[in-house]
């Protein structure tokens, strides 16, 4: 019989402590995995309805004349010279390395026209990407824009032409239907007028070009910085612009989850190392005399030592590996009635699976040195005097 | 030559400032192949004597060696390869062993058809004589006893002697400390010891 038998039959031996030691690793394991298992879950859930939020990258026209504000944000070049950018761009935008994590693309073009003898921003959008886009927009009255000579009010450019859904507007010759008003965004869109884009080039002569292009990129994986640059290179002579605040939001929402959960898990790795601990010192005081025979018989205190670790190993690397399923399968059960608000996914994750076998085997060897070196260390004399 | 030699061995234990001389300066040979039976009454050293020989404890001074080794010298680990190789205790039923030589050691002490049993199912004799077969495993020159047939009845002390007799039979050294003069005499040589000190 060698060490290894000789732990894996002291495993076997004693069922009860076993089972014990095996259940409380596992429970910490297991929770510390749920949790991080839920983190990530809302993290990724998160980071998906931040990236459907609206746009995190802007390109704009790298001219500076005649800026006009849109968003808080200048925008140039929109009646002169400089750069303009097209509808051509897109398809550039569609064409750099990072494309697969380009949600959508909303070109606007940006014109002041004058309505019933007051001067207003029009903003010819793709209304489809806009609403893609801007998902926290809702009606108030009327339906979303479904013809060419369809616009949109924002909430106090209806209240300034004293329009409803349904009325026509004089635009020179032409008659433009309101299909609905928006309701207070707390934005610029508010005192905005929007029209088909394709409809307000053709109206102010602006052939096919456009005055910015707002981006939804999804970037849990991405560096949002690569994408600046390959848009960048894709564009010369335009200006790519990461929206800060957003992206600062992502990286907070993201940072508080790793945090919270990482701080829980090791709460709870602690917890199961002192269950490990304080189990394995009392089964030591238990085994004195089972170690003063070891040692009678010619085991050195490095045997002890290599039995004692082989039998934590053995029940710590089962302890993860129970732990790690526990705490996979238990949020589906757990999360729908928790955060109903969240639509959580929990796929298998090979990675967590190892942290978790790795930490459990690290708690477990850690909670049991102690214990080991102790026993090892017993004089013989004493222990056998007990029998 | 003999086999075990101590030369003015003590063993002192020390409490704080109260020391405790459980041997005291003893002298003695045992010679490869001897049964040598302890005497002595309770607290006179028999058992220390017993853990010195078998390197289980050192002796505070003097020089005691096995089959040439010097006992005194080796550090713990050494001790404990010198305790797998040369030693066999016997103290009472465990069963810690390789199967295809517990075997064989439970049929040298008549118990190869017991080898299923569980301890709770054997009696006190079977229980000392797989404590006898753990013992002899490792095939060492050197037995060990330390009252073996202490909790016994009469007659199943008797067959424990007669495997110890058995074993000096075919060799092995056995150094058994006893209470019984009885039991004492079966060996072929008695040493008395008291307070520390071999009077016989």
């Amino acid at each position: 019989m060698n060490l290894i038998e000789i732990a894996a039959h002291n495993i076997r031996r004693k069922k009860g402590r076993t089972f014990f030691l095996i259940s409380g690793l596992a429970i910490g394991i297991g929770a510390a995995v749920a949790l991080t298992s839920i983190g990530d879950a809302m993290n990724r859930e998160v980071m998906h309805s931040l990236d459907e939020f609206g746009a995190n990258i802007l390109v704009l026209p790298a001219s500076e004349d005649l800026p006009l504000s849109y968003g808080g944000l200048t925008v140039s070049a929109v009646n002169t010279g400089g750069r303009m950018l097209t509808t051509d761009d897109e398809r550039r935008i569609r064409s750099i390395q990072n494309n697969q994590n380009i949600s959508t693309i909303a070109p606007k073009l940006l014109v002041v026209a004058k309505i019933k003898g007051k001067k207003v921003l029009v903003a010819g959008v793709d209304f489809g990407a806009e609403f893609r886009l801007k998902k926290w927009w809702r009606l108030s009255a009327g339906m979303k824009p479904d013809r060419s000579g369809d616009i949109l009010l924002g909430r106090d450019a209806a209240a300034q032409f004293k329009v409803s859904p349904g009325d026509v507007i004089l635009f020179g010759k032409d008659k433009l239907r309101v299909s609905g008003v928006l309701d207070s965004t707390g934005s610029q869109d508010d005192g905005l007028l929007f029209a088909d884009i394709r409809w307000v080039q053709q109206r102010f002569n602006k052939g096919n070009a456009v005055s910015l292009i707002e981006l939804s990129a999804l970037c849990s994986g991405c560096p949002i910085g690569d994408m600046v640059s390959q848009l960048s290179s894709a564009l010369p002579g335009a200006r790519v612009v990461a929206v800060k605040e957003t992206m600062e939001l992502k990286m907070q929402a993201m940072h508080y989850f790793h945090k919270f959960s990482l701080g829980i898990s090791v709460l709870l790795l602690i917890v199961a190392g002192m269950i490990i601990f304080f189990a394995m010192t009392a089964a030591v005081r238990e085994r004195v005399q089972e170690v003063g025979l070891f040692r009678a018989i010619g085991f050195r205190t490095g045997h002890i030592i290599l039995v004692l670790l082989t039998e934590a190993f053995f029940i710590s690397l089962l302890a993860g590996g129970v732990g790690y399923a526990v705490g996979i399968i238990s949020p589906r059960f757990i999360a729908p009635y928790l955060m109903s608000a969240y639509n959580l996914t929990f796929p298998f994750n090979p990675l967590l699976a190892a942290a978790a076998l790795i930490a459990s085997v690290i708690v477990g060897l850690a909670a049991g040195i102690y214990p080991a070196v102790r026993a090892s260390r017993l004089d013989p004399v004493e222990a056998l005097r007990m029998l | 030559m003999s086999f075990i030699e101590l030369s003015n061995a003590s063993k002192v234990y020390q409490a704080s400032e109260d020391k405790y001389a459980a041997l005291n300066n003893i002298s003695l040979t045992i010679g490869s192949g001897e049964f040598v039976a302890v005497m002595g009454p309770s607290g006179s050293g028999k058992s220390t004597l017993l853990s010195i020989i078998g390197g289980l404890s050192r002796a505070s001074s003097g020089v005691v060696s096995v089959d040439g080794i010097d006992l005194t010298g080796l550090g713990p680990n050494r001790l404990a390869d010198f305790r797998r190789e040369y030693v066999g205790f016997v103290f009472q039923s465990f069963y810690l062993t390789r199967k295809d030589r517990a075997l064989t050691a439970l049929g040298k002490v008549g118990m190869d058809g017991k080898s299923q049993r569980l301890p709770s199912q054997l009696s006190g004799g079977e229980q000392e004589r797989v404590a006898i077969a753990r013992a002899l495993v490792n095939q060492p020159p050197l037995i060990l006893a330390d009252e073996p047939t202490g909790n016994l009845d009469t007659r199943t002390g008797n067959h424990v002697l007669d495997v110890l007799a058995g074993l000096h039979a075919g060799g092995h050294t056995i150094v058994m400390v006893t209470h019984n003069e009885e039991n004492a005499r079966r060996a072929g040589r008695l040493v008395e010891i008291r307070d520390g000190e071999i009077v016989k």
